[in-house]
């Protein structure tokens, strides 16, 4: 049940896209998302797709585990696009029954809205799937050390981040166990109006509340006693290095967002799409 | 009240890089009445087995049945079953959560429908059981002691009345003192209200202390399940799955290689005690 959500997890494997260097991965992941917001159709999807294809498939890991991460958003993705089928203005009415009204408009714009939305959330967590959270914390650190000049507090901000991602399956289990006994003791969360069902997770949420507090306490104090002092001349003990596999990769987006702006600015398109 | 396990399968993960077999084929009988210790390495599937046994988990293959219920059906009435098994899982001060002892133990009985005044009566009965007095009930759960607020989570599954009781590592980091009171609490409950037992424990200690039985659980498998005496006859299988026999046997056999023969069958401080001062009588060295 709540070991399906498999956002922010890590998937330990050896593929050239885990190999690859962090900060790239980053940089490539908010190109991908920038992208995906300038595709709008048949052309470019279709190029999303294929590419996104790819990219699981070099990363090894299985496409359907890929495809589940979009699973806790789905409600989002399909009320967004349902929105859209709705609410769009348009002249070519398709279907209209008293208020609700259909346009051709408001399918095209809910099936963009949809795909985008689909496309948004594979990508990123491809990214967290293949990248260990230290990589992604030092390749976090890099990127954001220019503006450490300004005062942004990169590595502190890095570390966080790493540790709230480090934590979500910690967090996950720790409740899935607190559901369990909580059980045991017959506690029912599958009954009732939502007001009863959100009343029956508070033996849930009382003791996840206190556990996290104590967690973060106890991280601390370890961090503490190992002279843990925030980023100043600290150095990383697997320095960084960009090689050729990375040039490669950039190529390989450098294509793919060549394709996107092609079929963006001349408007290649299927049939009108 | 016996447990009847049918070749029962289980793994996490199913289709994921993590995938995992947690059980393997396993069957057993448990008997009313029965004191089982339930050994295993970390990860061999003892929790899995647990969680199993009150219906947390569906076995993906296999059949479940507790008394007369089939765990393994759809139609089984969840509560019932969860009145019928109570697990106290590890480390179970961490489920606490209400403002008071009293509404704390109270949770698990009004979750079976119980009156107040019924509730109230429950609560009196069971706070001797587990060595508190009545003056912590307006208590916050969270300003007791470690072994205070384990005996409260105790005392919450023990409110539901189970006829079988199943406690995971009970006495996981307490002191010498709590860990006996604990575990004689829950002998006392077996001896007096002949309450199904099942311990998991990492101690083998513990387990020759109190237990009847032993299960053994390695690698998904169930390797015995025996008396006591025959399970630590064989040190050797023990050892070879990452466990071993009581300390005081460990000298015995010890004592057994260089010459000193005290006996078989001696897995328990009182019985080593016993053995040696028949052996220095025996001896006449007194």
């Amino acid at each position: 049940m709540l070991k399906d959500i498999t956002l922010g997890q890590y998937f330990p494997l050896n593929s050239p896209i885990h190999k690859l260097d962090p900060r790239f991965k980053i940089m490539f992941t908010l190109a991908f998302i920038v992208l995906v917001f300038f595709a709008d159709s048949v052309p470019a999807y279709l190029g999303i797709g294929v590419f996104l294809g790819f990219v699981i498939k070099l990363s090894k890991i299985k496409a359907r585990i890929v495809l589940k991460s979009a699973k806790p958003l789905m409600f989002i993705i399909i009320f967004t696009a349902i929105i859209n089928l709705f609410l769009t203005g348009g002249d070519n009415v398709v279907f209209q029954w008293k208020f609700l009204k259909i346009t051709e408009t408001g399918i095209v714009n809910a099936v963009n809205m949809a795909l985008r939305l689909l496309f948004l959330v594979m990508g990123s967590s491809l990214l967290t799937y293949t990248t260990s959270p230290i990589m992604l914390t030092d390749g976090i650190e890099r990127l954001l050390s220019p503006f450490a000049g300004i005062g942004l507090p990169a590595h502190e901000l890095a570390m966080m981040m790493t540790i709230a991602l480090r934590f979500i399956p910690t967090l996950l289990e720790e409740t899935e166990k607190i559901i369990m006994a909580q059980k045991a003791r017959g506690a029912d969360f599958e009954s009732g109006n939502i007001f009863k069902r959100a009343k029956a997770l508070i033996p849930v949420l009382v003791p996840l509340f206190i556990s996290s507090f104590r967690r973060a306490d106890e991280l601390a104090t370890a961090m503490e006693c190992r002279c843990y002092r925030g980023g100043k001349n600290r150095t990383s003990l697997k320095q960084l290095k960009i090689n050729g596999n990375d040039w490669i990769a950039l190529s390989a987006m450098l294509v793919f967002a060549a394709w996107i702006v092609v079929c963006d600015v001349f408007n290649l398109n299927i049939m009108g799409y | 009240m016996s447990i009847t396990v049918e070749n029962v399968c289980y793994t996490y993960g199913k289709g994921s890089p993590f995938e995992k077999k947690a059980l393997d084929n396993v069957s057993f009988h448990i008997e009313d009445g029965d004191f089982i210790g339930l050994i295993g390495h970390t990860g061999s599937g003892k929790s899995t087995l647990i969680q199993l046994l009150n219906g947390l988990i569906k076995p993906d293959s296999g059949k479940v049945i507790v008394n007369e219920y089939d765990l393994t059906s759809e139609k089984i009435d969840m509560k019932k079953v969860r009145s019928t098994v109570g697990i106290v899982f590890q480390y179970p001060e961490y489920q606490l959560f209400e403002e008071t002892v009293y509404k704390d133990i109270a949770f698990g009985p009004a979750n079976l429908g119980k009156s107040d005044e019924e509730i109230s009566a429950i609560i009196e009965d069971v706070l001797p059981l587990v060595g508190l007095s009545s003056d912590i009930l307006d208590k916050s759960p969270f300003e007791l002691s470690g072994g205070q607020k384990r005996r409260v989570a105790i005392a919450g599954v023990l409110a539901m009345n189970p006829r079988i009781l199943i406690l995971d590592e009970p006495t996981a980091g307490l002191d010498p003192a709590g860990r006996n009171d604990i575990l004689s609490c829950i002998k006392k409950l077996h001896d007096k209200k002949n309450v199904t037992v099942i311990l998991v424990s990492h101690s083998m200690e513990d387990v020759a202390n109190t237990v009847n039985k032993i299960m053994v659980i390695s690698d998904a498998n169930l390797i015995a399940f025996d008396t006591v005496g025959n399970v630590f006859s064989d040190s050797e299988k023990l050892k070879n799955i990452g466990l071993n026999v009581p300390q005081v046997t460990r000298i015995v056999n010890h004592l057994r290689q260089k010459g000193i023969e005290l006996g078989s069958g001696i897995y328990t401080v009182e019985a080593a005690v016993e053995a040696i001062k028949k052996r220095v009588r025996g001896n006449d060295i007194c």
